[in-house]
């Protein structure tokens, strides 16, 4: 009894990284917003009481289904401006969780807004939609902006947070995982309850209807390729249900379940179903494997390393590097401090330069100043990266000269992190450590 | 950041910390888990039997009202336990006053690209729903829709709506395409028409 209470309280609350739930929660709010984004152009048809179904209908609807208590937020308020509104609210509601900026509360309205549209009209949600639902909920009552999040940012700015993200009871991660796993059991033991299932031609039908068929599938007409896809879905199913707890497997089967959803999202038009279903498979992940990848992927992103050496006595400075080094994923940024001699001449850079602007030092000592530097920055960086190339079209490298000039200029008069702002005279100031 | 500000963050993190470490904190969560983990194993696992357990039966009533509301009523078998194999389109036969008659499909998807197909499977779905389950309550609201569409002419308004549904059965593999059979939405009354009001046209 002992043994099984340690267990289960080392399954639920003991302390794992925040960084996979944390990535889950920005690919999630992706999904969030294209889901919105594939709705708002059609909302009056599908939600407004002059659409497809009015409030009334809606309502017989769900009773119909048996689903008892609802939460619609639009039953009180039909106008079309409102509904718009509402749409509004959702889609920023989505990028804050993406962010993680007020991570908790932009969670709880994505979930209260996804409820209420299927709520609202549940005749046109498909599978996918409804896993978006019950993954909002479980986001709720998650730390899902512990990493990777503005919030963290701010905690880092005020000094309560450093380096590493931190540890936190991973109960509802766990929620997320089991909801995977039973739905996976559920659908391959109900699966061995049928007859087109077991003699494996199932997967023949949903591939030849017209309405739900996408691109063409090869060898669709072979009776073995239909076998060898029936039962080898019944068997993936089968295994992300249980094998993707034995520590050795996990991978290989997630790998398993993400070449089976990229088929049926080749195949079948199920719009986001395959999307949100591989991303739930990232609450299997650990931070070892996003650091293991962070590690593959940087051989082939062909990443430069650069010192970049900024004057420590600038609090501005000390805060946008904050920035800068959490942004860094990679970690290929060193940050040197101009005052601190010996590192700056190592890095060949004199102390006036230094004192102008901030500068980036590749591998070969080439020097990059002021927007120069946070141009080539910009590429290391993978949320920067899209903008990084925009900032050598015209006249976006002019703008940016002045802007960074007039920056300079009035550093000492910019806002800067609290964790500086707390600190008294300049002389008296510790060196940053970021 | 002020010394206000720090002793302030300092109190609230000392309150997080005594409230995770407080007893009652870890029997809710605890009880919360245990009671979330019997909703969603009876409402996931499927129940083979030719009558449902007593347990499942007994339990649904307390269930189902917590899995609906708190958006965790999730319920999808992918394609089991047999796949769909009803090829079905929704044809509108709209009447208007005059005795003029439309015929107004709703959207279809193997009739789209790729793209716009993306953006419109809801109309699918919704199709689906509405002919393959025992969900008639979808019917009426499905002819006013298509009758609103249809009403171009104010001095020529629709007056009913009957739907037909054009369907085929996907044959097994090797065997060739039956053609579509038009056969219109039936109520234990007869086909299914609904009368079209002037308020249901706005």
């Amino acid at each position: 009894m002992k043994l099984l209470r340690r267990d289960w309280n080392e399954f639920w609350f003991q302390p794992i990284s925040s960084i996979p739930l944390g990535m889950f929660r920005v690919v999630f709010g992706l999904l969030v917003l294209a889901y919105g984004l594939l709705l708002l152009p059609e909302r009056f048809i599908w939600f407004s009481n002059r659409g497809v179904l009015n409030l009334a209908d809606s309502l017989a609807y769900n009773g119909v289904s048996a689903w008892s208590i609802h939460l619609d937020l639009l039953a009180f308020r039909g106008a079309d401006h409102w509904l718009t509104a509402f749409f509004a609210v959702f889609l920023l509601a989505g990028l804050f969780l993406t962010l993680g900026l007020w991570t908790r509360t932009s969670a709880v309205i994505v979930c209260l807004c996804i409820n209420t549209l299927h709520s609202r009209n549940g005749a046109i949600h498909n599978s996918g939609d409804t896993v978006m639902m019950v993954f909002s909920a479980y986001l709720v009552l998650s730390s899902a902006g512990a990493a990777c999040s503005l919030d963290r940012l701010w905690r880092i700015f005020k000094g309560r947070e450093n380096d590493e993200p931190p540890h936190t009871a991973p109960w509802a991660q766990r929620l997320m995982q089991l909801q995977v796993a039973i739905v996976y059991l559920g659908a391959s033991l109900s699966k061995t309850g049928g007859e087109k299932w077991v003699n494996g031609t199932a997967a023949y039908y949903p591939l030849h209807l017209p309405e739900s068929a996408r691109f063409p599938t090869p060898g669709s007409e072979l009776l073995w390729v239909i076998n060898l896809v029936t039962w080898g879905t019944i068997a993936m199913e089968l295994a992300l249900a249980t094998l993707i707890w034995v520590p050795r497997l996990r991978l290989y089967v997630i790998l398993g379940g993400i070449l089976l959803h990229l088929g049926i999202e080749y195949s079948l038009n199920i719009p986001l179903f395959s999307f949100m279903m591989i991303a739930s498979y990232m609450t299997f992940l650990t931070a070892a494997d996003y650091a293991n990848f962070l590690a593959w992927a940087k051989r082939p992103l062909r990443l430069t390393p650069f010192r970049v050496i900024y004057d420590g006595e600038c609090d501005f400075c000390k805060s946008a590097l904050l920035a800068v080094h959490f942004l860094d994923v990679f970690r290929q940024l060193t940050f040197v401090n101009s005052h601190d001699t010996a590192a700056r001449e190592a890095a060949g850079v004199n102390f006036e330069l230094a004192e102008q602007a901030a500068i980036a030092v590749d591998p070969q000592s080439r020097q990059f100043a002021g927007y120069d530097a946070f141009r080539v920055i910009a590429w290391q960086l993978p949320a920067t990266t899209l903008i990084a190339p925009l900032l050598y079209v015209p006249p976006i490298p002019q703008i940016g000269r002045r802007v960074y000039a007039w920056v300079k200029d009035n550093r000492g008069r910019l806002p800067v992190a609290p964790r500086y702002a707390a600190q008294t005279p300049v002389e008296e100031r510790e060196t940053t450590n970021v | 950041m002020s010394s206000e500000d720090n002793s302030r963050d300092k109190v609230r993190q000392r309150r997080v910390d005594r409230l995770e470490k407080r007893w009652w904190v870890r029997k809710a969560v605890n009880l919360f888990i245990v009671w979330h983990l019997f909703c969603l194993a009876i409402w996931l696992l499927p129940d083979h039997s030719s009558s449902p357990s007593p347990i499942i039966e007994g339990s649904l009533g307390a269930v189902r009202p917590y899995m609906t509301f708190t958006g965790f009523a999730q319920s999808w078998s992918m394609f089991s336990p047999e796949p769909d194999k009803l090829d079905v389109t929704l044809e509108a036969e709209v009447s208007h006053a005059n005795g003029h008659i439309d015929h107004w499909f709703f959207p279809r998807m193997a009739h789209m690209g790729y793209v716009r197909r993306y953006q419109e499977e809801r109309w699918r779905k919704l199709v689906e729903n509405a002919t393959h389950g025992s969900n008639p309550g979808l019917w009426p609201p499905l002819a006013r829709y298509a009758a609103r569409v249809n009403n171009y002419d104010a001095q020529n308004p629709p007056v009913s709506v009957k739907l037909i549904s054009h369907s085929r059965l996907i044959p097994p593999l090797g065997e060739s395409m039956p053609p579509y059979t038009a056969v219109p939405l039936q109520t234990g009354h007869g086909p299914s028409i609904t009368p079209i009001r002037p308020e249901d046209l706005r």
